[in-house]
């Protein structure tokens, strides 16, 4: 997904280079198996208690500003400066010294941020990969280091309510500076809230504008489970072009290959 | 013309192309957006296919029982309080989010079924990945349901001629304040009206 | 009927039916209308943090006010020594008091800090359409949102986040209050204070040290480890307490944040002349205690008549004593032995609140930099017995004969350090014997104190009226502590 600036040929050009950046890429931030499963999402589809998700990759951390780095080092249309208004906010790479220039308070391994959810699109896009689904993210994010779904364990609720709870002026650390969980994910919980893909399929779906949207609590089973109530909202309040110091993304791919 | 020319003049006209495309498109603008479409004609398009008009676009579903065709009836009383001159310089998208069952031959019945103007009104369909993203852009919610449903919000945008934001309305019915942005939207030449906000 | 019964009857119809209809037509006070578009230039209101209240307004016409609030997620002191994040209105926990006049437009802002990691709304209750605002007002960290609406109802109104889930919103102080004034303006007071209570729920004990993260199941189970005025544990005390003269007319803008409980609101001392109860447009007088639903407030006024402190609580009394609901006001001024001839108050309510908390807080700087002196512990180690232990065992060290043993001279007490400490925080029953005289008394257990306060006390007490000893130290006090046990009931 490019902005309508380059034409084909250029298109051609280009093509060779994500392959060849992707591969790169790949090693830094790999994708991880998660096992699918008949799973019990804190949203119901429809009538239905229960979805099935199928076996899918995620990458093992968010994406690190040295890896946008070099996205954008490939991809002109998406820095600071150049992306298209319509698809960021002013936000956008604010916390880089330059646009190809992270700079001291952006470090390598920190998780990127202040990326709009198409920014976030488009770099998936461009590694052969898509942003993974609400569901696919509740699956791999319900696991502890030892369970696969620990959503029951109040240890598990209180430590992802613990980082609710921090207040977020501090700077980021590094990705991977804590335990993985069990499927081999980091940082699924206490460190940036993450895009995905139909994020904009969460909370009531309703016509009456005047109805808000706050509470989510409408229409999501397991109301005491309010660490996950906590993401949906947090999800539910930002709109696809909107960039936030804490919001930052990873990317996934169904298992057999294609996005 | 000789060889060289030729070539001379190909990069000219592609460097021309590539300096013209990227200054075209204002920058705030949803045809920013490179999404692919398919028509009731089964003609591939973008999104900005009805760039040049004044353009009202949505999303729908064609399963939809009760709610997208009061949508598009909503659509039609909106364009029927313009005067005809100005319902001539509007242009109309509406793009499924079911692009399974939606083919072309069901767009063109649905587009048959409520006496669309086929000249001014697109109905279209996008498959995901595009669909959600053109549901981002505009601030339009939905969900895939198991059942085959949606579950979805509605919304009708209008854009200018270039494809910046002019105003929504999600009142299906008596939106004034979205009626008379319509009619500003399609009475006057481009030239002079102001650029919106 | 007979001619005349008739016609009596139709009068008695008539009247009743006529007084019935001004009855409906009339109010007390105008509680509701639409008084007309905004005029004159745009307004920006006065926001004040607690316990101040913007002025009073005057104005005679509706304007367009506009109100700018920013939420802030900061870590702050609950408690001393305990911190907690809060989740609040312009920086403070109540918010910022908005204050307007009915008939007013106001354009509300309502801004998100860009370092906020959750999205918050706000749910005014004094604003008709959908959610209180909540609907217009859902805010993504770095962005703003903005709604208008007229104030069309009188009264002091409770706002909220609303965000899911709006308990732990709530509970993380995310409320405050909007005073609508009449158009008539209020009866001029000396003093104007905004005051509101709210519960807290956390992971660790009461006034256990350190930082403590909110406990979602005991906001469920509705067992608050703290209740508190205006967000902290001696917010409203000391340096702090809310100020008067003999003679002043006080009024209290009273909230109740929750998210859970209901306030008994009193103030020991004074007598309201008058509350309007609920808020609402009717007042009730001559009131002790006023019940404060959780999401509601009150307006109460006094006259002060006599000097001293007069403390608020919420009167479910052990929230005041054991979880901190608890503010005063300073009243100063001529005596009036007539109304009120005794003591101060605070010596017998208030315990270690009555503590010179300089040299307290000198202490605690000390200890953490760790150049903490003897000297320094006695005097702060004075200032926390005094209200505490003096209760029982008396300022002089002398204790009460045959019942409460003395300090002073202590065989028994300087004979082992250890059990020492292990008396003041465990408690003691049973036959003792001091400087040759039996007692059979019960010690209550004092755990609540902390490690550093019960060093110094006890560093205090053994270099006092006569007694000469090595100072204790907050380690000695936490080893003791954590290898014993507490008794049932006892703070940790």
């Amino acid at each position: 997904m490019l902005p309508r600036a380059l034409p084909a040929p250029a298109l051609l050009l280009c093509a060779l280079a994500p392959l060849l950046c992707g591969a790169a890429q790949a090693e830094e931030n790999p994708f991880v198996e998660v096992p699918g499963a008949e799973f019990r999402s804190a949203l119901p589809a429809g009538k239905a208690e229960v979805v099935p998700i199928r076996t899918f990759l995620l990458q093992r951390h968010p994406v690190t500003n040295g890896e946008f780095l070099a996205f954008v080092t490939g991809h002109p249309e998406w820095r600071r400066g150049t992306a298209p208004a319509a698809l960021t906010d002013a936000g956008y790479l604010t916390d880089w010294s330059g646009p190809l220039d992270p700079g001291p308070r952006a470090t390598a391994s920190q998780p990127v941020t202040q990326v709009s959810w198409f920014a976030a699109e488009a770099y998936c896009e461009a590694q052969h990969a898509r942003l993974p689904d609400w569901a696919e993210w509740e699956l791999a994010a319900a696991a502890s280091a030892t369970r696969r779904d620990a959503r029951s364990d109040p240890a598990w609720r209180q430590q992802v309510l613990d980082w609710y709870a921090r207040p977020g002026g501090k700077a980021l650390v590094a990705v991977e500076q804590g335990q993985a969980n069990v499927y081999g994910l980091h940082d699924m919980h206490g460190l940036v809230w993450e895009w995905v893909h139909d994020f904009n399929s969460l909370l009531p779906a309703d016509a009456d504008p005047e109805k808000f949207c706050g509470s989510g609590a409408l229409d999501v089973q397991q109301k005491e489970n309010y660490a996950v109530l906590m993401r949906i909202a947090m999800l539910g309040s930002l709109r696809a072009s909107y960039t936030g110091h804490l919001v930052g993304f990873r990317c996934a791919r169904t298992a057999g290959g294609s996005p | 013309m000789t060889r060289l020319r030729l070539a001379v003049a190909s990069f000219a006209f592609l460097l021309t192309w590539l300096v013209g495309a990227s200054a075209d498109i204002p920058p705030d603008s949803v045809y920013q957006l490179h999404a692919q479409l398919t028509t009731q004609t089964a003609a591939s398009a973008g999104l900005d296919l009805h760039r040049g008009h004044p353009t009202l676009i949505t999303m729908f579903y064609g399963s939809c029982p009760a709610a997208c065709p009061m949508l598009i009836t909503a659509m039609q009383v909106y364009e029927s309080q313009l005067d005809e001159s100005a319902q001539a310089r509007l242009r109309v998208l509406l793009v499924s989010f079911d692009a399974a069952r939606d083919t072309p031959r069901e767009l063109d019945r649905l587009a048959k079924l409520h006496h669309a103007d086929v000249t001014r009104w697109t109905f279209a369909s996008a498959a995901d990945p595009d669909a959600r993203r053109i549901a981002a852009l505009l601030g339009i919610s939905y969900r895939h349901l198991p059942s085959g449903e949606f579950e979805h919000s509605l919304l009708i945008t209008l854009l200018d001629s270039d494809g910046r934001l002019i105003a929504s309305t999600a009142k299906l019915v008596g939106d004034q304040e979205f009626q008379a942005k319509l009619r500003a939207a399609t009475e006057l030449p481009e030239g002079r009206r102001e650029r919106p906000r | 009927m007979s001619r005349s019964m008739k016609a009596l009857a139709i009068v008695i119809c008539t009247m009743g039916v006529w007084s019935l209809a001004i009855g409906a037509g009339k109010t007390p006070a105008k509680s509701s209308g639409d008084l007309g578009p905004p005029q004159g230039e745009p307004i920006h209101a006065i926001l004040t943090s607690p316990p101040a209240v913007p002025p009073p307004i005057h104005r005679n016409h509706p304007a367009k006010v506009i109100v700018e609030l920013e939420v802030r997620e900061v870590e702050k002191e609950i408690s001393e020594g305990v911190s907690y994040t809060f989740w609040t209105f312009g920086g403070t926990t109540p918010g910022s008091f908005i204050r307007v006049r009915q008939g007013d437009t106001v354009e509300f802002h309502l801004r998100n800090h860009p370092d906020s990691k959750m999205p918050h709304n706000i749910d005014l209750h004094g604003v008709t359409g959908p959610g209180g605002g909540a609907a217009s007002s859902f805010t993504a960290p770095g962005h703003e949102s903005q709604f208008t609406f007229k104030a069309l109802n009188q009264g002091i109104y409770v706002y909220h986040c609303a965000t899911a889930p709006v308990g732990m919103h709530i509970a993380n102080g995310m409320y405050g209050l909007m005073l609508v004034e009449p158009p008539e303006g209020m009866k001029p007071v000396d003093h104007e204070y905004y005051v509101m209570q709210g519960d807290f729920y956390t992971v660790g004990k009461y006034r256990e040290r350190g930082h403590q993260d909110f406990d979602m199941q005991r906001a469920i189970d509705e067992r608050p480890t703290y209740v508190l005025f205006n967000g902290s544990e001696g917010s409203l005390v000391g340096d702090h307490a809310l100020q008067a003269k003999v003679g002043d007319r006080v009024r209290l803008f009273v909230g109740n944040g929750g998210p859970n409980l209901v306030s008994s609101f009193h103030v020991i001392g004074a007598i309201f002349d008058r509350v309007r109860y609920e808020g609402g447009v009717h007042e009730q007088e001559n009131v002790q205690t006023t019940l404060i639903p959780a999401g509601g407030a009150a307006i109460v006024e006094f006259h002060v008549k006599v000097p001293g402190s007069y403390v608020l609580v919420d009167h479910s009394i052990l929230r005041a004593f054991n979880k901190g609901a608890l503010a005063l006001l300073k009243a100063e001024g001529p005596a009036n032995k007539a109304i009120y001839s005794g003591k101060e108050v605070d010596s017998v309510y208030l315990g270690d609140k009555a503590a010179n908390l300089a040299v307290v807080s000198e202490a605690r700087a000390a200890a953490a930099s760790g150049t903490l002196t003897k000297d320094q512990q006695i005097k702060a180690g004075e200032s926390r017995f005094t209200g505490t232990c003096s209760v029982c065992h008396q300022n002089n060290g002398e204790g009460l004969p045959n019942v409460f043993p003395p300090l002073a001279r202590s065989d028994f007490l300087m004979a082992d350090k250890q059990r020492a400490i292990g008396i003041v925080l465990n408690g003691l029953s049973g036959p003792v014997t001091v400087n040759g005289n039996k007692f059979n008394s019960v010690m209550p257990p004092m755990s609540q104190l902390n490690d550093d306060e019960l060093a110094n006390i006890l560093t205090y007490v053994r270099n006092s009226w006569g007694n000469s000893g090595e100072a204790v130290s907050a380690d000695e006090v936490a080893h003791i502590r954590s290898s014993t046990k507490r008794p049932e009931g006892a703070a940790h």
